[in-house]
């Protein structure tokens, strides 16, 4: 990221975390208060009240910071969206996302090794480690060398 | 009687099983660390799971093994393909590589491979004989001094690890101890930030976190960012020649004191020690003009900084329960698995256990001398696999080695929610470091801090006066107020000042 798109993020950032540091204050409030404990320092919500605290001023300063460096000259229309949403790299950051959420939902509702074996064919498939046959080759290898080492050697339950 | 102690701890090493266990684990910690995106924080995470069932002993040793053979494995693709194996071998990258493509890839291995042998030495040195003193003078701290310490371990890593934005380095150590405090509280057991889930409830899993916020970055970059994988180079003498290490025998002393000292700051890490003994190394030396161009001391500085400084992030675990580094957070992590108290009640409670970890450090810093100067023709091999075969592999290995220490799926799903975190840190150039330290040391300064309080029945004045907490407070506002930029002008000012009244001065180089 260049300094002027960090100044944008830090933008966003910043304001997201403000909002989201004066909720969680205000649901810190709510804390029970433990008065035989001794005074207000001793609630479980003393600390994190003065953390979120110190959160919220600092990202007030980030927010400032980045305000003078120009964080707030943002233009959100479709074809921008749009167009960042097609940079290969940001297709290719989710679409390893999609598979890491798929593989860790159909974790323990299908048999480890073929849930492993099924991540690793399309992962190697997509991001380029070779062609189908390669691919199912090591994806399929891999997963009963991880069973067989995991579980036998290392004595790890398997999911 | 310390290296008594430490000589029979030694002894008690050397059986066949224990050796085989440490070369196989100091081979996987080097081959980690050459692996660019496989880090030693990554590399000690995943085998905390996966030797969570193992006994105490062996399954500590191994970590050491993994931590010694990682931060020296980094220096491996430093040197042959110019890309540093891990953030610790960033400065072994400056004339590491320069050497190899001189045609000296393999004198520049064995380089590397001694230097880091004998920084280790140097760490091992600090760590058998300083932590038991550092102990002594930690039986002095108590609530008070816990809460201060802890509040500055996050802020000077936030300084130091995040040089360009310090802002952002403490942000992150804030945030790191704010996630610290979700699940019950250490005082009055009240589930805090849990919404109501049992899961939550024992707090965010460390392993899980620790293993997601350094593993899923690395397969989310190497995977979705296209990079050009270089081949590794072709190695010939690695024996380094005594002549060379003699000439630098001031150099390497250096180093290794900057690593340990540097080691032994809270969270700031190896990847700063190497930088800091590479830049000291060229200031003192009589060809400074060399350095980036494949100077041997360059390479030497680097990794002898790197090694020692994993003896030195080791000794504030021990005695203080204040990680030196990311790695050590995570060492310091398994220990509480595997129900070890580290910090001052250990040398009351267990004073041989100092001893007993400085003799894993050196057995597994000679298994790496002998695997680093062996085998290197078929290790480098490993560097030729693509990042699309590896990564997935290395996803399925961070998914194991969550779900292995509670045997819950949930503890993936932390991995995964803190990998987002990770991969987020760093696109915006928030250090990971004080996040990681900020996570270990929450439950430390939540729990001090409420606990000095209701001590004194809130009266604040005794966090601020007694002597520990007033040096500690000092350290603080000193490590803030450094990186303002009046401060460091009125103190550019002050220096010259000083040096035009006294008369005295550093002659400028022609």
């Amino acid at each position: 990221m260049d300094e002027k798109q960090m100044a944008k993020a830090d933008f966003v950032t910043a304001i997201v975390m403000i909002v989201a540091g004066i909720i969680i204050l205000a649901f810190t409030l709510s804390f029970p208060r433990f008065a035989e404990w001794g005074g207000i320092y001793s609630n479980p919500g003393f600390t994190p009240f003065l953390l979120v605290l110190a959160l919220v001023g600092m990202y007030i300063y980030l927010l400032f910071r980045s305000l003078k460096r120009g964080g707030n000259q943002i233009r959100i229309t479709g074809e921008r969206v749009g167009k960042f949403f097609r940079t290969p790299m940001v297709k290719r950051y989710f679409i390893c996302l999609g598979l890491f959420v798929l593989y860790y939902l159909f974790l323990g509702r299908i048999p480890f090794i073929l849930d492993t074996s099924l991540y690793l064919f399309f992962s190697i498939l997509i991001f380029g480690g070779g062609k189908w046959l390669k691919a199912l080759v090591i994806s399929v290898a891999t997963s009963f060398a991880v069973y067989l080492v995991f579980l036998r050697i290392f004595l790890v339950p398997l999911p | 009687m310390g290296p008594l102690i430490l000589l029979q701890e030694i002894i008690k090493l050397i059986n066949p099983s224990t050796l085989f266990e440490v070369f196989w684990a100091t081979l996987l910690g080097i081959t980690v660390g050459m692996m660019p995106g496989l880090t030693a924080t990554m590399g000690i995470a995943l085998l905390t799971g996966l030797t969570f069932q193992w006994a105490t002993g062996d399954a500590i040793l191994i970590l050491i093994c993994m931590y010694v053979g990682a931060i020296y494995g980094g220096s491996r693709s430093a040197i042959l393909i110019n890309v540093p194996g891990t953030p610790a071998a960033a400065a072994t990258v400056f004339d590491g590589y320069p050497l190899a493509r001189s045609g000296r890839a393999g004198e520049a291995i064995g380089l590397a491979t001694t230097a880091s042998f004998l920084g280790s030495m140097i760490g091992l040195f600090f760590l058998s004989f300083f932590t038991p003193w550092l102990g002594s003078i930690a039986l002095e701290f108590r609530s008070f001094e816990f809460f201060w310490l802890s509040l500055f371990g996050v802020i000077i890593c936030g300084n130091l690890t995040a040089p360009k934005d310090p802002l952002k380095g403490w942000i992150s150590g804030v945030l790191g101890l704010f996630l610290a405090m979700v699940g019950m509280d250490v005082i009055q057991a009240f589930p805090r930030y849990t919404g109501g889930s049992i899961e939550l409830s024992g707090g965010l899993s460390l392993i899980p976190a620790l293993v997601g916020l350094y593993g899923i970055p690395e397969v989310l970059s190497g995977l979705a960012e296209s990079q050009i994988q270089e081949k590794a180079m072709q190695i010939k003498r690695v024996i380094p020649r005594m002549r060379d290490l003699w000439d630098n025998r001031k150099n390497i002393v250096r180093s290794g004191i900057i690593g340990v000292i540097i080691g032994a700051i809270p969270g700031v890490g190896e990847n700063i020690a190497s930088y800091v003994a590479y830049d000291f190394a060229q200031k003192g030396s009589k060809h400074p003009e060399k350095f980036g161009k494949g100077a041997e001391e360059g390479l030497i500085a680097a990794e002898t900084a790197n090694n020692a400084c994993v003896g030195g992030a080791i000794i504030p675990v021990l005695a203080l329960a204040v990680p030196g580094s990311p790695p050590a957070a995570v060492l310091m992590a398994a220990m509480w698995l595997h129900g070890m108290r580290p910090g001052p009640l250990l040398m009351l409670e267990t004073p041989n256990y100092v001893y007993e970890v400085s003799a894993m450090f050196l057995i597994a810093t000679l298994a790496m001398l002998v695997l680093g100067l062996s085998m290197v023709r078929t290790m480098v091999k490993v560097l030729n696999v693509r990042n699309s075969i590896l990564m997935p592999i290395v996803f399925i290995l961070c998914a194991i080695g969550s779900f292995a220490i509670a045997g819950r799926t949930f503890d993936i799903l932390i991995m995964l929610i803190f990998g987002v975190i990770g991969y987020g840190i760093r696109k915006m150039d928030y250090a990971d470091a004080p996040f990681i330290l900020g996570l270990i040391l929450g439950d430390m300064l939540d729990e001090n801090l409420r606990r000095s309080l209701m001590l004194t029945s809130g009266a604040v004045m005794p966090l601020f006066t007694r002597p520990i907490c007033i040096v500690l407070i000092a350290l603080i506002v000193l490590t803030i107020v450094a990186r303002n930029a009046h401060f460091k002008e009125m103190m550019s000012e002050t220096r010259e000042s000083v040096t035009k009244t006294l008369g005295f001065g550093r002659k400028k180089r022609p």
